[in-house]
């Protein structure tokens, strides 16, 4: 309970330090430019109406707008800070609860560039080392050698060694099926 | 279990009261922190040089999640709030500031990883239920000696070829026809295990130059040191990126680029893009190909495609082809083709594989009513005779209030996915999703958003999530 006070407190700290400090900085921001965004000079352009969110990388690149090189269309607006903002803070809109269970694999499986945009490694390896999966049921301990080992058994499933990298043991000594008993010989 | 309800009560009350105070009262934050008589640095930096701008952000939301399978009903509290500061001198533009941060918190308490728990996230991966993460936090000093057009000193993000994140200094030489980077620093990897500040680094340079006003060259260089444990024994990683990007604009609207990268040496990708508009047939087009010469094994942080997950990434090339139609400023139909093919079609495996993506979008704006459109989508995968197909549907009602826009959407999505799931079963699952979106704007910047949405599938998902935004 001591713990959970603590976390509470700090929570309610940087709460606080947060909204004052967003609200000292808006207060001289109001006083400047009566709360309108300054950066932005006109509407919107008519490329960025409909799926634009889908386009907008590729032009970027098309462009040769990378921050620091000159003659920068998208800088006419946007900051170097806001490509940073929205891919580390702001999810796509299939990151759903059942891509996050099921689907983000199949996605990692076809098309790793693609996550490679907001996502580096240690993301992945953080939460396949933390969390457990679904299968690591309590029972899961007696059904996995044939779950680990299906087919021919003698190389564990790819979905194994996405966290088992040193295993106790990686490879099956002989032929597996489901039919099998593993615990008569394996204790 | 009382004490900790006790708690969250509290916690709660106190969110909702400050953000109440924000959205009802933000005259009496504002008028509080702009009082002329106060001592604050800010009010007194304000007296001296009335010229400085401060844009940015304070966003906070909380999102409540519910799952419920067969094995029974479980739900998940967090809070999320980010802040952003872009303070800026227009009337010399000598110094700028720039600030991105964000916290999570888990609300709940229930961070237990050992057993499977269908709402667990990365969130709950850290020993602590508040995590925070600095993405920017730097002084910019522009032209502070001839030829310095701009010293940046502090954390920040480079993305002129690899986005990498780091603490250090840039600076860029030059004008306009030839600029030069060079940056370096302590490598930030914000979700590595018993990571330590300064364990890893990176340095770079960079050069563009430009002969003609439409005509482009750049080539890039990026060196990075990652120390890491995650096999248990000690390693680190050395790896060097070269990268050579030529582009050539035509007039009006057409755009080509090709980019050719070495990886330690060996070729890594060559990237071709072409994006064209024809303004006389409202049509916008855009192709890209894409290739990866080698296989791509264990590399550091910043440039591996994830082979510590997902093992070695195959020699593959890509074929993505985009077109978009207006019709009548009113109608938008967007077309695309995306195709992976691996160079040794041997090479195919769960996580190396070929698929095809198609996809139609037409969206109808000013509906039967000004400012109300509706967007249908349909795409198809296709991947090892199996495919995955999805619909969606769209109703999007926006108003401008207070030069901001209101909007209000409500739509669903329909996923099947077929694919094997563990042993070969061939599972056939399908996904609906019914969801609802606002946002609304108050005064002064202030803005609230909140959404709600269902997800029917192996499980039920339902996801609320209620945000205040100040823009300033």
């Amino acid at each position: 309970m001591t713990s959970d006070k603590y976390t509470m407190k700090k929570t309610v700290i940087v709460l606080c330090i947060m909204a004052a400090l967003g609200t000292g900085f808006a207060a001289r921001a109001a006083q400047n430019n009566g709360g309108q965004d300054s950066r932005i000079p006109f509407p919107r352009p008519g490329s960025h109406a409909g799926n634009w969110l889908e386009y907008h990388g590729k032009s970027v690149g098309a462009e040769g707008n990378s921050p620091g090189q000159p003659g920068k269309a998208c800088l006419t607006c946007h900051e170097r800070i806001d490509c940073v903002a929205c891919h580390t803070t702001t999810m796509p809109r299939d990151h759903n609860n059942t891509w996050r269970m099921r689907g983000h694999g199949l996605m990692a499986g076809g098309n790793r560039e693609r996550c490679l945009a907001c996502h580096r490694q240690d993301y992945c390896i953080r939460c396949h080392s933390e969390t457990a999966p679904r299968s690591h049921t309590a029972s899961w301990r007696s059904r996995h050698c044939t779950w680990c080992h299906f087919g021919s058994g003698l190389v564990p499933a790819d979905n194994c060694v996405v966290c088992h990298k040193a295993a106790p043991h990686t490879s099956a000594p002989h032929a597996v099926s489901p039919t099998m008993n593993c615990g008569l010989c394996h204790t | 279990m009382t004490v900790s309800r006790t708690i969250r009560r509290d916690l709660l009350l106190r969110l909702l009261l400050i953000n109440a105070m924000a959205l009802f009262f933000p005259d009496l934050l504002v008028a509080a922190d702009a009082m002329p008589a106060t001592s604050s640095s800010l009010s007194s930096s304000s007296s001296q040089d009335p010229s400085l701008a401060i844009n940015g952000y304070l966003s906070a939301r909380y999102v409540y999640r519910t799952a419920a399978s067969a094995e029974g009903k479980v739900d998940d509290q967090d809070f999320f709030g980010d802040l952003r500061l872009d303070v800026t001198r227009p009337k010399d533009n000598r110094y700028e500031f720039h600030f991105l941060g964000s916290v999570r918190s888990d609300l709940d308490g229930n961070q237990d990883v050992h057993t499977f728990y269908p709402l667990e996230d990365i969130g709950d991966t850290y020993g602590t239920r508040l995590v925070g993460n600095v993405y920017e936090a730097n002084v910019v000093l522009n032209d502070p000696l001839p030829r310095l057009t701009h010293l940046r000193i502090g954390r920040q993000s480079s993305a002129r070829d690899e986005p990498v994140i780091f603490d250090g200094i840039s600076a860029d030489l030059g004008g306009e026809k030839l600029n030069i980077t060079l940056y370096g620093g302590a490598a930030i990897h914000f979700f590595e295990i018993d990571r330590q500040w300064g364990d890893d680094t990176l340095e770079g340079a960079g050069i563009d130059y430009r002969p003609f006003p439409a005509t482009g060259m750049s080539a890039d260089f990026l060196a990075v040191k990652d120390k890491r444990t995650f096999t248990s024994a000690e390693d680190t990683v050395h790896d060097r990126m070269v990268s050579i990007k030529l582009w050539q604009r035509f007039e009006p609207f057409s755009r080509l680029t090709a980019k050719y990268r070495l990886l330690d040496g060996d070729p890594r990708d060559l990237s071709l893009k072409a994006v064209t508009a024809l303004q006389a047939a409202n049509v916008e087009a855009s192709f890209n190909y894409f290739r990866q010469f080698r296989s791509q094994n264990e590399l550091s942080n910043e440039f591996s495609l994830f082979y510590d997950v997902v093992g070695r990434s195959a020699p593959f090339q890509s074929f993505d082809i985009k077109v978009r139609k207006f019709f009548a400023e009113r109608v938008a139909v967007d077309l695309g083709y995306f195709k992976r093919e691996l160079l040794d079609a041997s090479d195919e495996g769960s996580f190396n594989k070929e698929y095809k993506r198609m996809f139609l979008d037409v969206e109808v704006m000013d509906l039967f009513l000004n400012n109300l459109s509706g967007t249908i989508l349909a795409e198809q995968w296709e991947s090892q005779g199996r495919s995955y197909d999805a619909v969606g549907a769209d109703l999007s009602y926006k108003i401008k209030r207070n030069k901001k826009e209101a909007r209000v959407s409500i739509g669903t999505n329909y996923s099947l996915y077929k694919y094997d799931y563990y042993a070969e079963l061939g599972v056939r699952e399908q996904v609906r999703t019914y969801y609802l979106t606002g946002k609304y704007p108050l005064n002064n910047g202030f803005s609230v958003n909140g959404a709600y949405e269902y997800e029917h599938s192996f499980e039920k998902y339902q996801t609320l999530r209620l945000g205040m935004r100040y823009d300033f």
